[in-house]
């Protein structure tokens, strides 16, 4: 929860960049037990996110599935063990992959949120700069 | 009543005061509307049917820079 207030100031810092956030809700915790109320979705108000409630946790598994295809395209010596649930993290992908049967490999992940803001600052702005340079 | 009994008093009162409060927090919690901030679409289901549907509004937005974002409700 406290990865969506930690987000949204880096994307107050970039109003006019081209940017897409995904916020996937998932249940982890014990007191996870229903969809975030308001005051939690608003927490990222930022018109340029959608967000998401995946009580099943789906697009975690399917994470962990993609990754397991291959650990080492996602920068992993091993495959990620059963029941693995990504969360708190933050991928960052670029201008023009594509999200196909397998998640894209990302430009930058990491976590937790909080604490890694500058981090995934300096990756959106990288990317950027890869999306004005592009033709 | 017993000594006893008097003993267990405060520690029921508590038990319930505990078992009330976690069902009101419940209550809210299930019935509490969600709303998502002006501008943005509204908050969608995600389940392994409809897991394209998240594809589709990534892949939609190629020519962005785009965050994928994973956290837990509370």
């Amino acid at each position: 929860m406290r990865g969506a207030s930690a987000l949204q100031p880096l994307l107050d810092a970039l109003p006019d960049a081209n940017v897409r956030t995904f916020v996937v809700w998932e249940p982890v915790i014990w007191s996870d037990i229903a969809p975030p109320t308001s005051s939690v979705l608003a927490l990222l108000r930022d018109p340029r996110a959608a967000q998401y409630w995946d009580a099943k946790r789906s697009l975690s598994r399917d994470i962990v599935r993609s990754v397991n295809q291959d650990p080492r395209r996602y920068g992993f010596d091993e495959p990620l063990h059963e029941g693995f649930v990504v969360w708190d993290v933050v991928a960052v992908f670029e201008p023009g992959v594509v999200w196909g049967q397998d998640l894209p490999v990302p430009a930058f992940y990491d976590g937790p949120v909080m604490y890694r803001v500058d981090r995934i600052s300096q990756a959106v702005a990288t990317a950027g700069r890869l999306q004005e340079a592009a033709p | 009543m017993s000594a006893r009994d008097s003993r267990l008093r405060p520690i029921f009162a508590v038990a319930g005061i505990v078992l009330v409060s976690g069902a009101l927090w419940i209550g809210w919690l299930m019935t509490s509307p969600r709303r998502v901030p002006a501008g943005q679409p509204a908050l969608a289901r995600l389940d392994a049917e409809s897991l394209p549907a998240l594809r589709d509004a990534f892949n939609a937005h190629t020519d962005a820079v785009r965050l994928l974002v994973l956290l837990s409700p509370t």
